[in-house]
């Protein structure tokens, strides 16, 4: 059909180099992305553990408020403390910024750690104590620590894998080119965000 | 070399965590602390085996350890529960029962499928009235037994025996995708462009290859969604 030569040997290899190169143009850019978005769900497990625990927060206040003379000053504190939290919130496209998240992260644990001084406190009120509706409050509190401290890890853990592939040549030429940036990580706590054990 | 290899795996795995998670045991209960007789370790194998079958694959395991060795029990108990894939796939109705004896700690750990039903209030109740009374007094079985059963009462408010696992769709759109593979292959080879064909059929096995090794571990264990849910005691 075509003459001899038409389609010369050097036009076929260099197809299919171009071929080979678009194909892992897009098989990288597929993992890119998905990657991406595993980040974004971990991302989301995150807040909404966080969310969680400040929903859990006004039923807590409701009944330690109806204990006669309970310390005024721990509690005001988680008030507050949750009212900062509210404010600070992280976009998932804001995440390649440590400071922002560092912020975010900053807040919650001071309400994690308010949390943790009224729990301390809540030990010298044996009638709380006592309180079955009060107890399993306690247990779904520090239930929700924990779902943080998991949803945290596996955060850090998807946002590794991300990075690291991000880095690696030569898919870091691509990562520019589609506009991919590392993400930022959760830093270890100082222990002050510690779920705190509590005995009945 | 061999020997290096198992140091830097040795060191790797030290590093990672103190306390080794061990394999997941075929059995419902695994009493490293050796808390239980053989026949009460029986009785709660087939109550847990009876709960599996009637409640959609709801897996419980109960695992006991002599020491934490440091080691927090909620990271360990959710480290097993996920390497353990306890439940059914996409249900995620798993659930671990963690007593460590010397620590005198127990942890009960409730699969994604499950916390709407045992919420957080509900384990830690269990625990302080029924499992910590009964372990202090050294009542190991007692405990488990009875926490097993209120479990189970749970888990049958939501998981039924009526519902049969579904066939996956998915399998007849592959098993079409194949047959439809094959049949050009053979056109192909028919129709004397053998070398085509070949790189096709290569094509071929090597996704099946990656299909075949994907659906084997989606069948072993197949649930494993641990999110932290349950609760830990003393006693």
């Amino acid at each position: 059909m075509y003459k001899k030569g038409f389609i010369s040997a050097k036009a076929i290899i260099a197809l299919v180099v171009i071929g080979v190169i678009m194909f892992y143009g897009i098989a990288s850019y597929n993992s890119l992305a998905s990657q991406n978005q595993s980040v974004m769900s971990s991302w989301a497990q995150v807040q909404n553990q966080y969310q969680r625990r400040m929903d859990l927060i006004p039923n807590l206040v409701n009944i330690v408020k109806g204990e006669a003379n309970f310390e005024k000053s721990t509690l005001t504190d988680v008030i507050n403390a949750r009212a900062k939290a509210t404010q600070v919130t992280l976009s998932p496209e804001l995440l390649n910024d440590q400071a922002k998240l560092q912020q975010f992260q900053q807040t919650q644990n001071q309400l994690g750690s308010s949390l943790s001084r009224l729990m301390v406190t809540v030990e010298k009120y044996p009638d709380l104590k006592s309180n079955q509706q009060f107890a399993q409050l306690m247990d779904e509190l520090a239930g929700t620590e924990n779902r943080i401290a998991v949803s945290r890890r596996d955060f850090n853990n998807t946002v590794q894998q991300y990075n690291t592939s991000l880095v690696i040549f030569p898919r870091n030429i691509l990562a520019n080119i589609f506009n991919f940036k590392t993400k930022a990580y959760f830093q270890a706590d100082d222990g002050a965000n510690k779920a705190p054990v509590i005995n009945f | 070399m061999k020997k290096l290899i198992v140091a830097i795996l040795f060191f790797m795995n030290l590093a990672v965590q103190a306390l080794t998670i061990p394999d997941k045991p075929t059995a419902r209960v695994m009493d490293l602390a050796h808390v239980l007789s053989a026949s009460q370790q029986q009785e709660l194998i087939n109550k847990i085996d009876n709960i599996y079958t009637k409640t959609q694959g709801s897996e419980i395991e109960i695992l006991t350890i002599d020491s934490l060795e440091g080691q927090a029990i909620d990271e360990f108990a959710i480290q097993t529960a996920r390497k353990w894939q306890l439940g059914a796939k996409g249900k995620d109705n798993g659930i671990l029962i963690v007593v460590s004896k010397l620590n005198k700690q127990s942890r009960i750990e409730v699969g994604y499928g499950l916390e709407g039903i045992i919420p957080d209030g509900f384990v830690g109740t269990l625990q302080r009235q029924v499992l910590a009374p009964n372990f202090a007094s050294g009542n190991y079985y007692q405990g488990l037994n009875l926490t097993v059963d209120k479990l189970a009462q749970q888990i049958s408010k939501e998981f039924t025996a009526k519902a049969k696992v579904t066939p996956q769709d998915d399998d007849l759109l592959w098993w079409i995708i194949i047959g439809t593979s094959i049949g050009i292959i053979l056109l192909l080879f028919i129709t004397g462009h053998g070398d085509i064909a070949m790189t096709l059929f290569y094509l071929l096995l090597s996704i099946l290859g990656n299909r075949g090794s994907r659906s084997k571990k989606d069948d072993i264990g197949g649930g494993g969604g641990f999110g932290g849910g349950g609760s830990s005691s003393k006693w």
